[in-house]
């Protein structure tokens, strides 16, 4: 998953700009929970998804 | 009220989430008729679920119904329409009033327009009501012809959309207003989805329009003998997929706008949340041959064409998978949650309004699993008209819509009547209980639907239904059964919230309106401007349906009269 | 809409920046190839490997189509060793013809059409599946390489017989001992 890699000063450019309520931990706050999840998600729909498609593989051809 | 999250501020910049601005009496009043209206519905058509599930294991309890309803199919009718189209529309259109006016702190520009729009809806409910429960439209909610059901069964649908896009349009002159006023203001994320939903929705329904106008009403009239039914099919679903997504992106608009507030978080990203409701707005529609996948009469080019467009469309919602799934993290660990997924615990759960959307949510993951099966053009043999369709979209109109507009309605009609939603915990078990009803219902509808057993049958009467699925067809019957209950407590808790006392103003829950991380204002301006993607909207749709959908006009032929008796 | 303050250069960068999360943007980039690779990969089953769906075929008028040619006489027919083909009518509520029999391996294609209402035509564990269209042929060629029973059931709704609409393909050893029909 390419979504777990560590950022590379590739900060949003408003780290300066006004903030609604400037707040320290807002600007380092990292979803690593939500990448997690996702990687769950992910993981669930390629199974699913591929044992529909080799159920379609085995059911024969029609041309 | 007690509404004001914190005083509105002079500055330009800050964005007007107008939180102080509280509905008037009458304004209430406007969105609770919506909801009343959706909620009998949904009521109603609810209780012919279970019934159908029953059936599948050879209990049939359709004779005690037998003055009213003669059969499975019209029960079925009854549920697909009430369900999937009154329930629905009534409370998308009533939300959308509601978070037009709440999100831009004002009144409607138009409010005898939007009035109309609505009696409107309620007047062509009634026509559509009375053949289906007279036996004469027992067409299911597809009315695929020649199956011909009564003429004011199609007036009355068509009526309630007319009435839809009028409201529609009282949205858009009301932010029409609130934008001259707010020059160089970002419109409010909750009005914004609401209204791009419902552009969205007159841009789709032009296609069920000109179904009925010009074919199935003349043809129940009288006026002429015949039907192109593929033509009305290729019509039908140019309405009938962004239908689903008309159905989800108000419970889009909560999950991004509401309820990371209720977790005590923010919306994770603004531009993004935006970006996946005007990327609705121009992929929704032309996509519909993903449900004519195994239709005759549409060249295999044009059905992937929309095969590869339908994968487009199920990219904003991986956006929304992650920027909601971010906000409510975002809120867990400002509560104390730690962990990589320990924080799912500091979540509030035991308030029933998130419980309810977040349960909703987590049925939505395995319905969009599924959706992308359907949607994967040779992949659709496997499954379609197969009973594994309804098993999955009762994970998404039926759960990830239908849970969270209950999950919404459990803040919103206690705020719009001055009361306090009685039974939290009889709200919680509900949420929980459909939840599980849900997910044993859907799980043996898939089993069965790869096993081959046709949708929209009474399989319990079904004479080639091998051994090897009646451990399934019962446990429809279970989940069926778990769901009748859910239903039950969800009534309840409506009409005993609104039996109970209204309370002092201090104690009525307030409107969970979330903030951005990042201040709204730094969104770009292309994110709330509607032009540019209209014209995007109406080119995609004219380069991927016009050419197909020109040649099946062009070469119309009505030469269907269907049975020359009534088949039902 | 208006945009008044776009004044300064880094105000302009204000307004273009969407202020994307670093995690979001790979999210937003592994939906992107996953999504790719999956349409890869059905492009494959469906264009290459022969797996595909019902295309524009044939036209027929729904009121005559009984009387004559083909439709008149719905059946099985051998075309030559090991290769056959089936009209088939679906109609309020049954096929016609109910049974299809044809030996093992051998190809058959199948044109399905109805005079009255929609109906669907679906063989269990095949990948035959099509809607049943008044005034449209459904057509599909399909090689049944194991001898047994496969039902073909109607799967879209049709009146009150729906739930009976059903007919079987047998697939047997050699044509002769069941016979054909
Ligand atoms: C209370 C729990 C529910 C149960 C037990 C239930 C059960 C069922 C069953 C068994 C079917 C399949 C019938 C068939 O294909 O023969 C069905 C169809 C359907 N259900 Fe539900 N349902 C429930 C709630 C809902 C809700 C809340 C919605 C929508 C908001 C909904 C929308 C539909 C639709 C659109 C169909 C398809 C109708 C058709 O094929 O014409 N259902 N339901
Ligand atoms: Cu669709
Ligand atoms: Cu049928």
């Amino acid at each position: 998953m390419t979504g777990s890699q560590e950022p590379n000063g590739d900060q949003p450019v408003d780290s300066r700009a006004i903030q609604v309520e400037p707040e320290a931990e807002e600007e380092h706050f990292r979803p690593n929970g939500t990448i997690f999840i996702l990687i769950l998600f992910v993981a669930a729909l390629i199974l699913l998804w591929l044992s529909v498609y080799v159920i379609l593989l085995s059911r024969g051809v029609t041309v | 009220m007690s509404v004001v999250d914190r005083p509105p501020s002079s500055s330009e910049y800050e964005p007007r989430f107008a939180g102080g601005y509280d509905l008037t009496r009458p304004e209430k009043r406007f969105v609770g008729q919506h909801l009343f209206v959706a909620i009998v519905a949904l009521m109603i058509g609810s209780l012919m679920g279970p019934l159908q599930s029953f059936q599948f294991s050879g209990v049939d309890l359709y004779p005690y119904l037998d003055p009213i309803i003669k059969s499975y199919y019209q029960g079925l009718t009854l549920h697909g329409v009430l369900n999937a189209l009154i329930w629905t529309t009534f409370f998308i259109v009533g939300f959308t009033a509601f978070t037009t006016m709440k999100g831009l702190g004002r009144s409607l520009s138009h409010p005898r327009l939007n009035q109309f729009g609505f009696w409107t809806m309620v007047v062509g409910l009634v026509m559509t009501a009375i053949p289906i429960l007279t036996n004469s439209a027992t067409v299911l909610y597809t009315f695929y012809p020649p199956l011909k059901a009564s003429w004011a069964f199609y007036l009355g649908l068509t009526l309630v959309v007319v009435g839809s896009w009028i409201e529609g349009w009282g949205f858009f002159l009301t932010l029409r207003a609130w934008r001259k006023d707010n020059r160089g203001v970002r419109s409010p994320f909750i009005a914004l989805g609401g209204i791009i939903n419902a552009a969205m929705w007159q841009i789709a329904t032009l296609g069920v329009a000109v179904e009925i106008l010009t074919m199935l009403l003349p043809w129940s009239l009288g006026l002429i003998d015949n039907t192109d039914p593929e033509l009305a099919r290729t019509y039908f679903w140019f309405t009938g997929h962004p239908l689903v997504y008309f159905w989800l992106l108000p419970a889009y608009v909560s999950w991004y706008g509401m309820l990371p507030k209720q977790v005590g978080g923010k919306l994770f990203s603004d531009s993004l949340a935006r970006l996946a409701f005007w990327m609705f707005l121009i992929v929704s529609v032309p996509v519909g041959f993903h449900h004519q996948f195994t239709d005759p009469g549409v060249p295999q080019t044009w059905k992937w064409i929309h095969a590869l467009l339908t994968y487009s469309v199920f990219f904003p919602s991986m956006i929304t998978a992650f920027t909601v799934i971010a906000s409510l993290e975002y809120g867990a660990r400002k509560n104390g949650g730690t962990g990589l997924i320990g924080w799912i615990r500091a979540l509030p759960w035991l308030d029933p309004s998130v419980a309810a959307q977040l349960l909703a949510a987590i049925l939505f993951m395995f319905g969009g699993i599924g959706g992308l099966t359907n949607a994967s053009y040779s992949l659709n043999l496997v499954i379609h008209n197969t009973a594994w369709v309804p098993g999955h979209f009762h994970l998404t109109v039926a759960s990830a819509v239908t849970l969270s507009f209950m999950g919404i309605s459990y803040w919103l009609v206690p705020y719009l009547s001055g009361r306090q939603l009685w039974s939290p915990k009889t709200a919680l078990v509900q949420a929980w209980t459909w939840f599980v009803g849900m997910i044993i219902f859907s799980n043996a509808m898939h089993v069965l639907g790869l096993l081959g057993a046709p949708r929209r049958t009474p399989l319990g009467d079904a004479t080639y239904v091998p051994e090897e699925w009646n451990g399934h067809l019962l446990r429809v019957s279970i989940g069926g059964g778990i769901l009748l209950v859910s239903v039950i407590m969800y009534g309840v808790v409506m009409v005993k919230t609104m039996r109970t006392e209204r309370v002092a103003a201090e104690l009525v829950p307030t409107v969970p309106i979330a903030e951005p991380i990042r201040s709204a204002q730094l969104t770009p301006v292309w994110l709330d401007t509607f032009k540019p993607w209209l014209i995007a909207a109406a080119l995609l749709l004219l380069i991927a349906y016009g050419p197909q959908l020109v040649d099946q006009i062009w070469n119309m032929n009505l030469n269907a009269p269907g049975p020359d008796s009534t088949p039902w | 809409m208006s945009s008044g303050e776009d004044g300064a250069p880094d105000q302009l960068v204000e307004h273009l920046s969407m202020g994307i999360d670093p995690y979001e943007k790979n999210w937003m980039r592994a939906s992107i190839i996953l999504l790719v690779i999956f349409f890869a990969t059905v492009t494959v089953a469906g264009f290459s490997m022969g797996i595909q769906v019902v295309g524009a075929d044939a036209e027929v008028d729904p009121r005559i189509v009984t009387d004559s040619g083909p439709w008149a006489e719905p059946g099985v027919r051998m075309i030559r060793p090991g290769e056959y083909e089936a009209y088939v009518i679906a109609q309020t509520w049954a096929f016609v013809p109910r049974e299809i029999v044809i030996p093992v391996n051998s190809e058959i294609t199948i044109h399905v059409t109805s005079p009255d209402l929609q109906h669907g035509f679906k063989v269990t564990d095949t990948n035959i599946n099509m809607m049943v269209v008044p005034g449209q042929v459904s057509t599909v060629t399909y090689t049944f390489d194991e001898i047994g029973e496969f039902p073909y059931i109607c799967h879209e709704y049709c009146g009150r017989g729906h739930v009976t609409m059903a007919g079987v393909v047998k697939v047997v050893s050699s044509v002769g001992e069941e016979g054909t029909p």
